[in-house]
C-alpha cells in the first residue's frame, strides 16, 4: 500500500488551495507549482514548497507534463493531485505519473480513457446500463460525416469536443448552415484548448435540467453514490449556481438513479472520485458525460453529506477502504454554490485587475472557497472564477434566505464581479420555484437585454 | 539480548540515517511465546522543508543584477559542465559568442543546452552545478561587450 506523505498539486486558484487544505488537515506535506504570472498567488504562499514551472501561458506551465513531473521528482513528492481542468483527465499523463513511481490521486488511466473521453464514455455507459441521448456512434471525422449524422439524429444537435469539458469546445446548431459554420470553429477551439480536435455529436434536448451524481469508489470494489446536484442555471454551458439535492426529484426518482449509478460504477470498477452527469427531461434521465475527476461544485455535496471529498480521494489513492456503505450516507438539509467570476455582471466581459478590498461573508452555514485576497492582482491569463460561495441550511427556502444574506455581505472592490447577477437570480420567482432549465438563464439574460434596449429607445424618442 | 531502550534507540538512529519516518518491528522470542511489537513514528518531526527550491529570494536577486541574464528555460537539474568532472562550459571572464552552450538543464532524462543569445563576457555565474532550478531561475550573467569579436 503506497503511503502518501507529500502531494504535488498540479493546479492553481481555489482548487489548488482546496487540495492543500485537505492535505494539511491530514498532516501531508504539499508542493505547489506555478507559472510566472502566479508568483504572488495564494496556493504558492500556502504550500510547504513551491516550484515555478513555466511562463504564463498554460500550455507551457500548468499543461507542461514534463515540467510538472520533474518538479514532483525533484521535491520527492509521493503523489500528484490534478484538481479539475488542466491535466486532470489526460490518461497519457496518468500513465507517465505512474511510470515514475508516483501515485495519481484520481481514477486510473484506463478509466479516464474509457469515461473521460466522451465518445468512448457513451459506449461504456450503454454497456453499464445508463440511459443515454441519441447521437453519433463515435467520432465525427469530416463535415460531410457531421451533416450526415445531423440528418439522422434530427436538428437541433450539439457538436462537442471529445476531450472537452467545463462548457468549452461545444456548440448547438439548429440547421445545416449553422453546422457548416460551427464545425471548423469548434474543431479549432478544441485543438487550442485541449490539444485534441476529435468531435462528436448528440441530439439537443429542448428543456432539460442538468442533474449529476457523485461517485466514490475504492480499490477494493466498494462504491457509494452521493445524492444529486442540480446545476441547471448555466450560461454558455458554464454553471453559475449549483444545488444539492435537486429539489425537482421525487424520492423514488432519486433512489432509482442512485441504484442505477451504483451498479454502473461497480460494473466499470470505478475508483476514486467521479461524476455521472445527466440531462433530466420529462421525468427521464439521459447520460450526458462522466467527469473522471473532482468537480468545481463538489462542495455542495460535502456540506449536505458532511464528507471531505478530497480527503476521500487521497485515502482511496493510498489504497484505503471506504469504510462505509450506501446506507451510511445521510443527507442533511440543502446547499447552494454560487460561482463568483471576475466579469461584468451584464456583459460577462472578463475584468481582471487588482482587488483593492476583499471581505468574504461568514457565519453559520457559509463557506467561501477562494484564492484571492486584498491587494491581489488577477492575471488575465486564466479562468475568471475567483471565488465559490457555498451556503448550507436546513431547507431550500432557508438556504435561499441565508444565501441572500451572504451575498449581501460579500465585498470585492476594485474589479467587477458577477455578485449582482447572483443576487438578482435569487430574487427571481422562476429560480425560487424551480421553473428553470438549462436554457432558462440565457433566455432570461436575452430578455433583460432587450427590455433595457427598449427603455433606452423610449427615452430617446421622448 | 539488547534492552528495549537500546533497541528503540538503535532503530531511531537507523531511521534518521535512512530518512524514514515510520517503522514497524516485530520480533518473536521463546519459540513465539513472547512477541514484541514496536511501532516508531517520527511524522511530527519532519518539519524542515526540503532544500532545493528557494523561490522567494530568486526574483529579488534577478532585479538587482545588471547585465544580460541567461535564465533556465525549464524546471530541472542544472549542470555547468558537459559531464561530471569535466571542465565547466564557461568561467567568469570568458568570452562567449551567441549560440555558445554555457550550461545544461536536465529534465526527464533529457539534457537541454542553455545557449547565450548575445556576444559578450561572462560576468557572473549564479547557478550551482548539480542543483535544482525552476523555470526562469537566473543562471549566468553576460556583459555585452561592443565588438567582442575583435
Amino acid at each position: 500500500m503506497p503511503q502518501i506523505k507529500k502531494v504535488l498539486i498540479a493546479n492553481r486558484g481555489e482548487i489548488a488551495l482546496r487540495v492543500i487544505r485537505a492535505c494539511r488537515d491530514m498532516g501531508i506535506r504539499t508542493v505547489a507549482v506555478y507559472s510566472t504570472a502566479d508568483k504572488d498567488a495564494m496556493h504558492v504562499k500556502l504550500a510547504d514548497e513551491s516550484v515555478c514551472i513555466g511562463p504564463a501561458q498554460s500550455i507551457d506551465s500548468y499543461l507542461n507534463e514534463s515540467a510538472i513531473l520533474t518538479a514532483a521528482l525533484l521535491t520527492n513528492a509521493d503523489a500528484i493531485h490534478p484538481g479539475y481542468g488542466f491535466l486532470s483527465e489526460r490518461a497519457d499523463f496518468v500513465d507517465k505519473v505512474e511510470q515514475h513511481g508516483l501515485v495519481w490521486i484520481g481514477p486510473n488511466a484506463d478509466m479516464i480513457r474509457k469515461m473521460g473521453d466522451k465518445v468512448n464514455a457513451k459506449q461504456t455507459a450503454i454497456k453499464c446500463g445508463l440511459p443515454v441521448v441519441p447521437g453519433s456512434d463515435g467520432a465525427i471525422k469530416t463535415i460531410e460525416d457531421a451533416l450526415c449524422w445531423a440528418d439522422k439524429i434530427g436538428y437541433p444537435v450539439m457538436i462537442k469536443a471529445a476531450a472537452g469539458g467545463g462548457g468549452r469546445g461545444m456548440r448547438a446548431v439548429h440547421n445545416a448552415n449553422e453546422l457548416r459554420e460551427a464545425y471548423p470553429l469548434v474543431k479549432a477551439e478544441s485543438k487550442t484548448a485541449f490539444g485534441d480536435d476529435t468531435l462528436y455529436m448528440e441530439k439537443l434536448l429542448l428543456h432539460p435540467r442538468h442533474i449529476e451524481f457523485q461517485v466514490l469508489g475504492d480499490k477494493h470494489g466498494n462504491v457509494v453514490i452521493f445524492g444529486e446536484r442540480d446545476c441547471s442555471l448555466q450560461r454558455k454551458n458554464q454553471k453559475l449556481i449549483e444545488e444539492c439535492p435537486a429539489a425537482v426529484l421525487t424520492q423514488k426518482q432519486r433512489d432509482d438513479m442512485i441504484e442505477i449509478c451504483k451498479n454502473a460504477a461497480k460494473k466499470m470498477k470505478y475508483t476514486n472520485a467521479g461524476t455521472f452527469e445527466f440531462m433530466f427531461e420529462g421525468g427521464k434521465f439521459y447520460f450526458l458525460e462522466m467527469n473522471t475527476r473532482l468537480q468545481v461544485e463538489h462542495p455542495v455535496t460535502e456540506m449536505v453529506y458532511g464528507v471531505d471529498l478530497v480527503r476521500e480521494q487521497i485515502r482511496i489513492a493510498a489504497g484505503e477502504k471506504l469504510g462505509y456503505t450506501q446506507s451510511n450516507l445521510v443527507a442533511h438539509g440543502h446547499a447552494i454554490e454560487f460561482r463568483i467570476n471576475a466579469e461584468d455582471a451584464e456583459t460577462f466581459i472578463p475584468n481582471p485587475g487588482k482587488i483593492t478590498l476583499y471581505a468574504p461573508p461568514g457565519g453559520l452555514g457559509v463557506r467561501v472557497d477562494s484564492a484571492v485576497y486584498s491587494g491581489y492582482t488577477i492575471p488575465p491569463t486564466y479562468d475568471s472564477m475567483i471565488a465559490k460561495l457555498i451556503v448550507h441550511a436546513q431547507s431550500r427556502p432557508a438556504c435561499i434566505m441565508r444565501a441572500t444574506r451572504a451575498l449581501d455581505e460579500f465585498v470585492i472592490e476594485g474589479i467587477k464581479t458577477t455578485i449582482p447577477l447572483q443576487k438578482e437570480l435569487l430574487e427571481n420567482t422562476d429560480v425560487r420555484q424551480l421553473k428553470t432549465d438549462n436554457h432558462w438563464l440565457e433566455n432570461y439574460l436575452e430578455e433583460k437585454k432587450k427590455s433595457a434596449e427598449e427603455i433606452v429607445e423610449k427615452i430617446n424618442e421622448e | 539480548m539488547a534492552s528495549f531502550r537500546s533497541t528503540v534507540e538503535n532503530m531511531s538512529k537507523l531511521m534518521d540515517e535512512m530518512g524514514i519516518t515510520e517503522l514497524d518491528l516485530e520480533r518473536q522470542l521463546l519459540l513465539g511465546l513472547y512477541r514484541k511489537h514496536i511501532h516508531l513514528s517520527k511524522q511530527q518531526t519532519v518539519a524542515a522543508p526540503a532544500a532545493g527550491f528557494v523561490s522567494q529570494s530568486k526574483t529579488n536577486v534577478a532585479d538587482k543584477i545588471s547585465g544580460h541574464v541567461l535564465k533556465s528555460p525549464m524546471v530541472g537539474v542544472l549542470y555547468l559542465a558537459p559531464e561530471p568532472g569535466a571542465k565547466p562550459f564557461v568561467k567568469v571572464g570568458a568570452k562567449v559568442k551567441a549560440g555558445d552552450t554555457v550550461a545544461l538543464v536536465e529534465a526527464m532524462k533529457t539534457f537541454n543546452p542553455i545557449k547565450s543569445d548575445i556576444d559578450g563576457v561572462v560576468k557572473e555565474i549564479l547557478g550551482t552545478d548539480g542543483t535544482a532550478v525552476e523555470f526562469d531561475t537566473p543562471i549566468i550573467v553576460i556583459e555585452q561587450v561592443p565588438d567582442a569579436a575583435d
